[in-house]
C-alpha cells in the first residue's frame, strides 16, 4: 500500500489565528483513515488546504508524488482527488439526474451517461432520477453529494462529517455504502460520530488547536491519554 | 505656464470637494449595509433642485442649503426603510438593482417637478468676491466649496471615530452578525447611515448649483466619477476616499490642460487598471 | 439566481408562435409595425444574449453595452469606409465583438463578481471614451450617419425587405440558443450561476466557462449591434455608456432570469412599454422604474414567474 496524498509542513493562517500549524502526514492508499479532534481543531481547514478551496501560508501537498500545492480544485479533481462537503453543496435546483451528470461530464462527454447511470444504480438513487435536489430529504441529499463526488472517478475521496445531521436509519446507510467503497477508493473521514469512526477506519489521526497529537490504529487511539485529555479536558 | 498648472490645480481641488461629498455617502452606504447605491447621484442631484426650490420660497441662501441637505436625508432614509430593507434578506443583487430602479424614478420625477431645462440659484454677494492667484481670479464661493467639504470631512470623521453612533456604524461595517450579538440596533443604524450618506450627497448638489446648474442627465455622468473614486480608494477608509477624491479630481483637470484629447479616457483607463491590478483600491483592506 | 426552468413543449411551442407572429406582420403593411417588430428581435437577442451571462452562469455586467456598440460601429465604419455589403459588414462587427470578448474576458473574468462588474462599467466607458473623442474614426460625439443596406442580392433600403434579413437572423440564432440551453454546455454554464463552487469541484475550471459563456454573449449582443446599426443606419457613441447596457438587464428581469424565454417576454413588454408611453408623455424612465420595483418587490421570477406559478395552479 503506497502513499497517495502527502501533506508536507503546511502552515494556514486566518489574520493572527493560526488554524493549521505546520502540519505533516502521510494517507496510504486503501487505508481508510479517519480525522478527528474538538470543534476549531483544523480538521475542515486541512480538508479545504488539501483539496484547493484554501492557499496554504507554507508547505506542499502531493498527490502520488506530484506537487498539487499550486492548482486549483478543478484541476486536482481531474487527478483524482475529491470530497464531499460539511454543509451540503449540490445544485440545489437541478434534479438528481443533472447534479451527477455535471461531475461525469469532466471526465468526457462520451461516456458522461453511462458513468451517471451506474452511480445511480450503485447508490441506489433511481426513484429520485428525476427530483429536484431541494426537494430530497436530508439523508438523501448527503446520499447525492456523495454520487457527485464518485462521478469524477475519484481515487481519493474527502468526507467532511458524512453523517452529520442523519437519523440512525440513514447514518447505517450511509456507513454501509462507504465500507463498500472503501475496498477501491482511498476514504478519509472528517466524523464526530465515533461508532462510525471505529467500525470504518484502519487508522485514525486527531488534531488539536491546528496540530496532529495522535495517529494510529483505532484501538489504540481510544486508549490514548492525551486523546481523552483533549476531549474531556 | 507654470502658473496655468498651479490655477488648473486648484480647480481640481475645487472639483473634488464634490466628488468628496458624493463617494463618502456611496462608500459609508456601500460599507455598513452591502449596498451599491447607483441612485447615490441621483441624490446629489435631487440636493441640487431642493436648494432651488427653497431657495425661491424663501430667498435664503444658508436656508435653502441646510433644508436642502436635510431633506435630500430624509428622502433617503425614506426609500431604505421602504424599499431596500425588504430585500436586505435576498441576494446583494436585488439591492443593487432596486437603487437602479430607485435612480430612474428620481431622475423623472425631477424632469415632471423641476422642468426639462438646467436650474440655477444665484451666488450669494458676499461671494462674489474674485480672488486673484496665479494670474487669473479664483471665485472666493470655490473656496467656499472647499472648505465645506473639508469641514465635512473633519465632521465625519469625528463623528465615525469619536462617538458612541461612530462606534456602532463601525461595528456593524465590520461585522453585521457580530454587531447584532453586541445588541447594536443594526436596522437603525442602516437607517442612520442612509441619512447620513445621502445628506451628504445632497449638500453636494445644493453647493453646487450657484455656480453649475443642476439639469437631467447630471446623475448619469457624476454615478460614474463616484464609482471611480470609490473603486480608486477602496473601502473601509475616509481618510483614502477624502484622498481619492482629490486624486481624481486633480488629475483629471491636469488631463484636460495637456491631454484633452483623451482625458476621459485615462480616467476610465486607471479605474480600469486599478481594479484589474490592486482591487481593493489604493487605500482599502485586502 | 442562475437556474433556468422551462418545459421542452412550452419554450418551443413559444418559439414557434414567436416566429409564426413575426413572419406575419409584414402583412398589415405597416411599416411602424415593421419597425417595432425589428427593433423587438434585436432586444431580444441582446437580452437573450446578456442572460446567458446573467441568468446562466450567475455573472453581473455593466458592459455588454461595450460588444453591442463594437457591432453597430464595427459594421458601420466597415460598410461606409472599406466595403459596401451589409453580410459582410454584419460579420465584421460580429468577429470584432468576438475578438473583444476575449480580449476583455482575458482581463475580466478571473475576478471575484463585484470586481467583474465594475471592471465592465470602466471598460464599456472606455470604449464610450473613445469613440467620443476619436473624431476622425468615429465621428465623434455626432457619430456616423447614412449607413446603407446592400448586400449581394441588392439594396435593402426598403425596410419590407430588410425586416426578412433580421428575421432569418434572428430565427437562426434563437434555435441556435434554444440548443444552447438543452446542451451539455448549457448546463454546465447554469451550474456555474447556480452553485460555483460545486462546479470547481466536479471537475470543471470555473474560468474556462466563464470564458465560453461570455464569448457566446457577447457575440451575439454584437450581432444585435450590427443589425441595430443596419435598422437605424446610424450609430452614436451613447450605444456604449453603460445605460445601453442596463436595458438587457431591465428586460431579462421583466420577462424572468430563470427563464430560457424571459428575455424575450421582457423584451416584449419593454419595447410595448417604452413605446406606448413614449407616446403619452416621456416618462418611461418613471414607469420602468416604477415596473422594476414591483418585481424586485413581488415577482423576482418576472413575468415567466407569475405566469408559471399561475399555470401551476390551475
Amino acid at each position: 500500500m503506497g502513499e497517495i496524498v502527502r501533506v508536507d509542513g503546511v502552515t494556514k493562517k486566518f489574520g493572527g489565528f493560526v488554524a493549521l500549524n505546520r502540519v505533516s502526514l502521510s494517507i496510504n492508499e486503501f487505508e481508510t483513515t479517519s480525522i478527528i479532534g474538538p470543534n476549531g481543531a483544523g480538521k475542515t481547514t486541512l480538508i479545504n488546504v488539501i483539496t484547493g478551496k484554501l492557499h496554504p501560508e507554507n508547505g506542499r501537498i502531493y498527490l502520488y508524488g506530484r506537487d498539487i500545492t499550486g492548482l486549483p480544485p478543478s484541476r486536482r479533481v481531474m487527478l483524482g482527488l475529491n470530497r464531499t462537503f460539511q454543509i451540503i453543496n449540490i445544485f440545489q435546483n437541478m434534479t438528481v439526474y443533472e447534479n451527477i451528470l455535471i461531475s461525469a461530464l469532466s471526465q468526457g462527454k462520451d461516456n458522461a451517461r453511462e458513468t451517471v447511470d451506474n452511480v445511480i444504480s450503485r447508490l441506489k438513487l433511481s426513484e429520485y432520477r428525476d427530483v429536484k435536489a431541494f426537494k430530497l430529504p436530508h439523508g438523501l441529499q448527503r446520499i447525492l453529494e456523495l454520487a457527485i463526488a464518485l462521478a469524477t472517478h475519484p481515487k481519493i475521496l474527502f468526507l467532511d462529517e458524512p453523517t452529520a445531521g442523519l437519523n440512525p436509519a440513514e447514518k447505517s446507510s450511509i456507513t454501509s455504502i462507504l465500507e463498500d467503497l472503501g475496498s477501491n477508493i482511498s476514504l478519509v473521514i472528517v466524523e464526530h460520530d465515533m461508532d462510525v469512526v471505529f467500525s470504518l477506519s484502519k487508522r485514525v489521526i486527531v488534531m488539536h488547536k491546528g496540530e496532529v497529537i495522535a495517529d494510529g490504529k483505532p484501538q489504540e487511539i481510544s486508549l490514548d491519554h492525551r486523546v481523552k485529555e483533549v476531549y474531556l479536558g | 505656464m507654470l502658473e496655468s498648472v498651479l490655477f488648473q490645480i486648484l480647480i481640481g481641488v475645487y472639483r473634488s470637494s464634490y466628488y468628496w461629498l458624493i463617494a463618502s455617502g456611496l462608500t459609508l452606504i456601500f460599507g455598513v449595509t452591502r449596498v451599491v447605491n447607483f441612485a447615490h447621484a441621483a441624490f446629489f442631484v435631487l440636493g441640487g433642485y431642493l436648494a432651488f426650490t427653497f431657495f425661491n420660497l424663501t430667498g435664503n441662501f444658508w436656508f435653502s442649503l441646510a433644508a436642502a441637505t436635510l431633506t435630500t436625508g430624509l428622502i433617503g432614509i425614506v426609500v431604505e426603510r421602504l424599499l431596500l430593507k425588504p430585500l436586505y434578506r435576498v441576494e446583494v443583487l436585488y439591492q443593487l438593482l432596486m437603487t437602479f430602479a430607485i435612480s430612474l424614478i428620481i431622475n423623472d420625477m425631477s424632469k415632471i417637478v423641476w422642468g426639462l431645462t438646467a436650474q440655477s440659484i444665484p451666488i450669494p454677494s458676499w461671494f462674489k468676491v474674485q480672488i486673484p492667484i496665479f494670474n487669473r481670479f479664483f471665485p472666493a464661493y470655490y473656496v467656499f466649496v472647499i472648505g465645506s467639504s473639508f469641514l465635512t470631512f473633519i465632521l465625519l470623521y469625528i463623528l465615525i471615530n469619536r462617538t458612541m453612533w461612530g462606534l456602532r456604524i463601525r461595528a456593524t461595517w465590520r461585522d453585521l452578525g457580530m454587531a447584532e450579538c453586541l445588541k447594536i440596533n443594526t436596522q437603525r443604524i442602516y437607517a442612520l447611515t442612509f441619512l447620513l450618506g445621502t445628506a451628504l450627497a445632497g449638500l453636494g448638489g445644493a453647493l453646487m448649483i450657484p455656480v453649475s446648474p443642476v439639469g437631467p442627465g447630471l446623475g448619469d455622468h457624476l454615478i460614474i466619477t463616484a464609482f471611480i473614486v470609490v473603486v480608486i480608494a477602496g473601502l473601509g477608509n475616509l481618510l483614502g476616499t477624502y484622498i481619492s477624491a482629490y486624486i481624481v479630481g486633480i488629475a483629471e483637470s491636469v488631463f484636460i490642460l495637456f491631454v484633452p484629447e483623451v482625458d476621459i479616457l485615462l480616467i476610465y483607463a486607471i479605474m480600469a487598471l486599478i481594479l484589474m491590478v490592486r482591487p481593493w483600491g489604493l487605500f482599502g483592506e485586502k | 439566481m442562475g437556474f433556468i426552468r422551462g418545459k421542452i413543449g412550452l419554450d418551443v411551442l413559444t418559439l414557434i408562435i414567436t416566429y409564426a407572429a413575426l413572419i406575419s406582420i409584414p402583412i398589415f403593411n405597416d411599416r411602424f409595425m415593421l419597425y417595432l417588430a425589428s427593433l423587438f428581435m434585436i432586444y431580444t437577442l441582446f437580452s437573450m444574449a446578456y442572460n446567458i451571462m446573467f441568468g446562466y452562469a450567475g455573472l453581473l455586467s455593466f458592459g455588454h453595452s461595450l460588444f453591442f456598440a463594437t457591432g453597430a460601429y464595427g459594421t458601420a465604419i466597415f460598410i461606409l469606409r472599406v466595403f459596401d455589403d451589409s453580410i459582410v459588414g454584419l460579420l465584421v462587427g460580429a468577429s470584432l465583438a468576438t475578438g473583444l470578448a476575449l480580449a476583455v474576458g482575458l482581463l475580466t473574468l478571473r475576478h471575484g463578481k463585484i470586481y467583474f462588474a465594475m471592471l465592465t462599467l470602466a471598460f464599456t466607458m472606455l470604449f464610450y471614451a473613445l469613440l467620443f473623442k476619436w473624431r476622425s474614426f468615429t465621428g465623434g460625439s455626432d457619430g456616423l450617419a447614412g449607413i446603407s443596406r446592400r448586400c449581394f442580392i441588392g439594396s435593402m433600403l426598403q425596410l419590407e425587405v430588410f425586416y426578412y434579413f433580421i428575421f432569418i437572423i434572428f430565427l437562426v440564432l434563437m434555435w441556435t440558443l434554444y440548443v444552447l440551453d438543452r446542451s451539455n454546455l448549457g448546463l454546465i454554464i447554469k451550474a456555474l450561476g447556480s452553485n460555483e463552487e460545486r462546479v470547481e469541484f466536479s471537475g470543471h475550471s470555473i474560468v474556462r466557462y466563464r470564458m465560453i459563456s461570455f464569448l457566446i454573449s457577447g457575440s451575439i449582443s454584437g450581432v444585435a449591434g450590427s443589425l441595430y446599426a443596419l435598422l437605424i443606419r446610424v450609430v452614436t457613441p451613447d450605444l456604449a455608456y453603460w445605460t445601453t447596457a442596463a436595458e438587457p438587464l431591465i428586460m431579462t428581469l421583466l420577462g424572468g432570469s430563470g427563464y430560457f424565454l424571459g428575455p424575450l417576454v421582457g423584451s416584449l413588454i419593454f419595447v410595448a412599454i417604452t413605446t406606448a408611453v413614449a407616446r403619452i408623455a416621456e416618462m418611461w424612465q418613471l414607469i420602468l422604474g416604477m415596473v422594476l420595483i414591483s418585481i424586485l418587490l413581488g415577482f423576482r421570477g418576472g413575468i415567466m414567474g407569475v405566469i408559471s406559478k399561475v399555470w401551476g395552479r390551475l
